[in-house]
């Protein structure tokens, strides 16, 4: 009848399903349930917290990601440079130090189940920052893109010379192009039922 | 009197009809006195044999017997159990017996404060709440309780889920709560809600711990506004005003007793981040012992970026270098990188031009005309409806209420007499509490 709740084994079990499924964005949710249930048995020292801290960066969450920083035992935190490493990440992020952010997720010689998640943030949030620079820049230094997207100034000309970017060679300056998704504009006609709904309810 | 072993074979033949668990009830009660006397030892053998899901309201009575849980010793056995009843607990069951369930739930908390393991009550208190709630919109003691832990534990992303659920129902007879729980629950929600940076959610909920009844100010009504003052300024950019049915009384409290917070608004209000840099200086032992330092400093970025802000109503382009002097920044690379994450947050909309140092500000692009636009006004529209589908119910509900009338009534009398007898009537009236 008493129930300590799931053994590590379990934990490590769905764990080990949502990082090969590669549903990355599950990962701390799955973990945050996880904790609550064996809150209090001695699983300190055996919790996954590096891919706990990044489940929450690749959701952007990174209030959740500091308050789990202020759960972790201190002694961790201290013998644990992978945790180290992850949360310079979320420093990073927290900072808007954006090339630090590259250089955070770069920096560190990731191990197995960690350097998936590794990439895919990494993946994620140089997808973000070139979206940022289009909508942000009209003009910009190469270099200075180079740094925001943690990527070389040759690869920065070449990414903007395909997005239809044009570059002045001389004085290394950007012009950026807006490329408008254009919104979905479709109406159907439980749109007019709802309006009508409305009307109603307003002359009730 | 009959032993313990004499009422638990009774009780157990009773547990399968609302009847029958009224008897069971009554046997509990009058044996109360005798399973208090019975000992820990003696109790945890009963309850090892019997089913909790089966027997709830016995094991309610048997958990609530026992004598000094909440010593360090007894602690880490009383929480594993109460943990166990209340996954397991049949919800009929507790429910006829809610000043024992909250009492036993009141006493877990206690028990995993006293151990310093908050986080042991987070999961257990959220299947209190559920089971004891007719509904998802009644609120119950176990509310407050369970967002404390969430707060000591740290895990504040636990509590958005409990909080979520929007609050109706206070309904003292169904769930024995009592205005403090609902006070609490508030100032609690608050908190998480700040550590989680939804800052119109923590106004939200703290508003309604300063504008309830009372006659006298309570203390966590009073920390409440000082939250709610510092929180409305990082929303808003101005001292909050009181919604006009906030007791009079608090209001005069509430502004004599929190004068560093009144003055953070005004030196806010100068727009001048030294000004403010300064106001938190001088307070800033009354912010930290009020644990509130760190929410006060958000001021200080918060004021830049309202500064910047400001800028884009009057200006169509400006040089960073202008922007950096107007607002106090050291240059324009700070300037350009406070813009930057200003426009990546949706919060102006700007484009900058680094080869001439310029700032271009431009309207809001929504159209109101995309697909993703139309949803989220249906959902608000469907919320509305809703809601004034409550309100109208609350109104009919009110208009028919004895008590209610009973006032009406006087004050009509009252009105009669004179203007001064007439306000004593009304403000009376809405000063009492009303749950």
């Amino acid at each position: 009848m008493s129930d300590a709740g799931p053994s590590n084994s379990r934990t490590y079990e769905v764990v080990q399903r949502a990082l090969t499924q590669r549903q990355f964005h599950d990962l701390a949710c799955i973990l945050d349930a996880l904790e609550l249930e064996v809150a209090g048995s001695a699983l300190d020292a055996d919790w996954p917290y590096v891919l706990h801290l990044l489940g929450h960066v690749i959701l952007q969450d990174l209030n959740s990601a500091r308050f789990l920083w202020k759960r972790i035992p201190q002694s961790m935190k201290l013998s644990n440079p992978e945790l180290q490493a992850a949360w310079r990440i979320v420093q990073a992020l927290w900072q808007h130090d954006r090339p630090e952010v590259h250089r955070a997720l770069k920096g560190y010689a990731w191990t197995q189940p960690a350097q998936g998640l590794v990439t895919a943030i990494g993946e994620e949030f140089g997808m973000q920052m070139f979206k940022l620079l289009s909508t942000s820049y009209s003009s910009m230094y190469v270099d200075e893109a180079a740094r925001i997207l943690g990527v070389t100034t040759a690869e920065t000309i070449a990414l903007a010379l395909q997005r239809g970017w044009s570059v002045d060679p001389t004085s290394k300056i950007l012009t950026t192009t807006k490329s408008r998704e254009r919104p979905e504009q479709k109406t159907d006609v439980s749109h007019l039922q709802n309006l009508t709904d409305y009307v109603f309810q307003l002359e009730q | 009197m009959a032993s313990l072993e004499q009422l638990l074979s009774s009780v157990q033949g009773l547990h399968d009809t609302p009847e029958h668990l009224e008897t069971a009830r009554t046997q509990l009660k009058q044996a109360e006195e005798m399973l208090a006397k019975s000992g820990a030892d003696k109790l945890n053998v009963a309850l090892s044999h019997l089913d909790p899901s089966r027997y709830s309201l016995a094991w309610l009575f048997l958990l609530d017997a026992q004598q000094g849980v909440t010593q360090p010793d007894k602690a880490d056995a009383f929480i594993n159990r109460c943990t166990a009843f209340l996954k397991a607990c049949h919800q009929d069951q507790i429910r006829i017996a809610v000043e024992k369930f909250n009492s036993v739930c009141f006493k877990l908390k206690d028990c995993v404060l006293v151990l310093n393991q908050p986080a042991r009550g987070v999961l257990p208190l959220r299947t209190a709440i559920k089971k004891l709630q007719p509904t998802s919109e009644h609120l119950t003691p176990q509310h407050a309780d369970f967002l404390l832990l969430v707060v000591l534990s740290k895990i504040y992303n636990a509590g958005l889920p409990v909080l979520a659920e929007e609050i109706f129902e206070v309904d003292a007879k169904k769930t024995g709560i009592a205005p403090r729980d609902f006070l609490l629950y508030c100032y609690y929600g608050g908190m998480v809600y700040i550590g989680m940076k939804r800052f119109k959610k923590a106004l939200e909920l703290l508003g309604h711990a300063i504008s309830a009844p009372a006659q006298v100010l309570n203390a966590i009504t009073l920390e409440a506004y000082k939250k709610f003052v510092v929180v409305h300024l990082l929303v808003d950019g101005q001292l909050p005003t009181f919604q006009k049915y906030t007791p009079t009384i608090v209001q005069k409290l509430l502004k004599s007793n929190s004068q560093p917070y009144i003055d953070l608004g005004n030196a806010y209000a100068t727009r001048s981040v030294g000004d403010l840099k300064k106001c938190i200086q001088t307070n800033e032992n009354v912010y930290k012992t009020d644990t509130n330092l760190g929410l006060v400093k958000q001021l200080i970025p918060s004021l830049y970026k309202r500064n910047i802000q400001r800028l884009t109503q009057t200006y169509l382009t400006l040089s960073l270098k202008d922007i950096a002097e107007a607002v106090e920044l050291e240059g324009p690379k700070e300037a350009e990188l406070h813009v930057l994450r200003m426009i990546e947050e949706g919060e102006i909309f700007a484009e900058i031009n680094q080869k001439d140092g310029m700032v271009s500000f431009r309207e809001d692009p929504e159209e109101y005309n995309s697909v993703e636009m139309v949803n989220q006004l249906d959902a608000e529209m469907q919320g509305m409806i809703k809601l004034a589908k409550k309100v109208a119910a609350i109104d009919e509900q009110v208009s028919t209420d004895k008590a209610y009338l009973g006032k009406i009534n006087l004050k009509e009398r009252h009105s009669r007499f004179g203007e001064e007898d007439y306000e004593i009537g009304s403000q009376r009236m809405f000063v009492e509490p009303t749950y």
